[in-house]
């Protein structure tokens, strides 16, 4: 939007130095017989146009008929260019003196959203834009257009055949023009008939004075084409400029009336909206497939550490212990004092192995998070943590059980790794809610630096805090502690 | 000493019966889950209900809250909960009351006879039996200037085994010290925590629990 304010405010700098630029080389022309009236006809109408045109295409961004209003305005400049008293000045603008009624018959046609319909609107503008340039060129070469009945009119420099040539192009150009205009008109008459009156009131400026321009440059091109009655060309051509100067304001006011011009306004800027937002949705689906791998490989990953852990630990320590009862068993007559030894040694074995079955079990879900909730399983962790653990804060109701299960896994990880890695003196625990999420807090006064991506642990858990919502902060600079914040939504 | 038995485990309260029949106490009746337990604990007046935390049919608490159903109920009825885990939110809630005639023991703590049956014979005589597990936890606790940091660590292990409602003479016979010696270290320790119950005094294990469970300041 920044860069399209920049654009117009550009433009409309450029619109006024032309003008500028134009005033005096219509008010010093020797062949121009009414200057002051050129010099204010150019300037309103190549400013009116610009100005709407620019504001047209500020309010709808989206809609084209504010580029072809402003289009249709700098070509007054080349039309004023026609003035010029040197020869290849006077005939480049000559040439495209017909510019802006092209424009025009495209803005017509186009109205109001600035875009063609169908093949015979693209037809009818395409031609005519070859009719104002190429055919006119052609004429050019054979003709002295604007030099008769104009006395100080610099000779036509480009001319290189006979002027019979130039006045048959020139018959076949008006002729064609003349078609081109009644299509035009066809098209936007056709416009209005199918127009609603919401459409009706849009199209009605436009229509009026667009019309009126019509009329008067088909008198202008009959009068021409009859070769005679100068006086009634030039009247109508000054009349037709008139209407052409009024014409800008009723654009504006049919495009600013338009609905279809808003829709189409609203239609892309939430076009650009829907993009943004299908951006955003991809990569959160992409990140969600990826914590979802993660998640699944997780569930994995724990089943692997389960069975390692049943392995090594219970399982051995069973065999071993039927290996022991089996030697006490033989001892049992023969050495008594040995065999004795023995069972002690197995009751002692039996005890670390249920001990250890305890601890995987607590491990998998730990049973007084379900029976009583977080304050009480918090209590409990902290309680058996190697080092001082103080549990500051902890919500008085319960919470849904994937939170309070989320808020308890996040605290026991963030407590082991603060015994295993942070050499810290104590530790702080805080679960507080507010707003509909539930903040989870761990600090230590350990040695920092912890980096938060290099554990599986603090990733798994972030996967797990991200699958209800919420997110998982690790700040740890270096000799400044460490401190783990999860924020999880209440409501998934 | 007349016990009932609760145990949705078969094979475990069988053992539990055995154990202490063999320790020569009467097991009167045995029990599946929290009801049937009840009705028996009306029946029959034990001296001491041995009770299983988890039991059907919601297999959470069912044990815990049968327990508090009975000393709120007979409170002359000793109450030993077995648990599988040592929680110290499950103590809180046992010892909201008092700690007279109340047991709270690790699971694994059955597979030591004499322990087993010095925990009933304790609460069966209306004192009290905590796992060492849950007064390490309380111990272990976080507090702004502790004053348990004033303590020796002799009577850190005299502070721990009173908590867990030794007397002291057992207490004695744990440390090998004489029993003056363990009175010395009681009262000091008394006199160092501001605690208000006289040391031979049959509450005292409250009130040491109540001090070393108090809401961090």
């Amino acid at each position: 939007m920044l860069a399209l304010r920049r654009a117009l405010v550009a433009l409309a700098v450029l619109a006024l130095a032309c003008g500028i630029g134009a005033l005096p080389l219509i008010l010093g022309s020797e062949h121009q017989d009414t200057r002051g009236l050129v010099a204010a006809l150019v300037l309103t109408a190549s400013w009116g146009f610009v100005g709407t045109g620019l504001y047209a295409w500020y309010r709808r961004p989206g809609n084209r008929t504010g580029l072809l209003m402003t289009a249709t305005g700098f070509s007054w400049f080349v039309f004023a260019l026609s003035s010029s008293d040197n020869a290849y000045v006077f005939t480049l603008g000559a040439l495209g003196s017909a510019l802006p009624f092209a424009i025009l018959i495209h803005l017509l046609v186009g109205f109001p959203s600035g875009r063609l319909k169908g093949r015979a609107e693209r037809l009818v503008v395409f031609s005519t834009y070859l009719l104002v340039t190429v055919a006119q060129f052609f004429w050019f070469l054979f003709a002295e257009p604007l030099s008769e009945g104009c006395d100080g009119c610099p000779a036509n420099p480009i001319r290189i055949g006979p002027e019979s040539v130039g006045t048959a192009i020139n018959t076949a150009e008006v002729l064609t023009a003349a078609g081109l205009i009644a299509a035009a008109v066809a098209i936007v008459a056709g416009h209005w008939r199918r127009a609603s009156a919401d459409q009706r009131r849009a199209l009605s400026p436009v229509v009026f004075t667009g019309s009126l321009a019509f009329l008067l440059l088909l008198v202008q091109l009959a009068v021409n084409g009859a070769g005679a009655y100068e006086r009634v060309e030039q009247i109508a051509f000054i009349a037709s400029i008139a209407v052409f100067a009024c014409l800008p304001f009723a654009f504006l006011v049919g495009l600013l009336r338009s609905r279809i011009g808003r829709d189409e306004e609203i239609r892309t800027a939430l076009s650009a909206e829907n993009e943004q937002l299908n951006d955003e949705l991809r990569a959160k689906v992409e990140e969600l497939r990826a914590s979802r791998a993660r998640i699944v490989e997780a569930g994995y990953e724990e089943r692997r550490r389960v069975e390692r852990d049943l392995h090594d630990g219970a399982q051995q320590r069973l065999m071993a212990l039927a290996m022991t009862l089996r030697l006490a068993r033989g001892k049992l007559e023969s050495e008594p004092a040995v065999s004795g030894t023995l069972l002690d040694e197995a009751i002692e074995e039996l005890a670390t192995a249920t001990g250890e079955l305890r601890e995987l079990a607590r491990g998998i879900h730990p049973a007084v998070l379900t029976d009583r909730g977080l304050a009480a399983a918090l209590g409990g962790l902290a309680g058996r943590s190697p080092l001082p653990v103080e549990v500051l804060e902890t919500p008085a109701e319960r919470l849904p059980a994937a939170v309070e299960s989320a808020a308890y896994f996040v605290v026991a990880e963030a407590l082991t790794n603060v015994a295993r890695y942070a050499h810290a003196g104590g530790a702080t625990v805080s679960v507080g809610r507010s707003d509909g999420v539930v903040e989870v807090e761990i600090r230590d006064d350990g040695v920092g630096g912890a980096n938060p991506e290099a554990g599986t642990g603090l990733r798994g858990l972030r996967d797990r805090v991200a699958a209800l919502g919420g997110e998982l902060a690790v700040s740890s600079p270096s000799g400044g502690g460490t401190a783990v914040r999860a924020r999880i939504p209440l409501a998934g | 000493m007349r016990v009932v038995v609760a145990d949705d485990s078969t094979l475990l309260r069988e053992g539990v019966v055995r154990l202490l029949e063999e320790s020569g106490m009467e097991v009167v009746g045995q029990a599946g889950d929290g009801e049937e337990l009840l009705r028996k604990v009306r029946a029959h007046k034990p001296d001491v209900a041995v009770v299983d935390v988890r039991m059907p049919p919601t297999h959470t608490d069912e044990g815990l809250r049968a327990a508090r159903q009975i000393r709120a109920e007979l409170p002359e009825i000793g109450v030993l909960v077995l648990s599988q885990y040592i929680e110290v939110a499950y103590a809180r809630e046992l010892l909201a009351e008092s700690a007279e005639g109340l047991g709270y023991l690790l699971k694994d703590r059955v597979a030591d006879v004499e322990a087993l049956a010095d925990a009933v014979r304790r609460v069966g005589g209306g004192g009290s039996a905590l796992d060492p597990e849950v007064v390490s936890q309380m111990l272990g606790r976080s507090r702004r200037d502790d004053p348990l940091d004033e303590l020796t660590p002799r009577e850190r292990e005299v502070l721990a085994l009173m908590a867990e409602g030794r007397t002291n003479a057992a207490i004695a016979a744990e440390l090998v010290v004489t029993d003056r010696a363990v009175e010395k270290h009681v009262t000091s320790i008394f006199a160092k925590l501001d605690l208000t119950a006289g040391p031979d005094d049959h509450r005292r294990v409250l009130a040491v629990l109540r001090f070393l469970d108090q809401p961090a300041p």
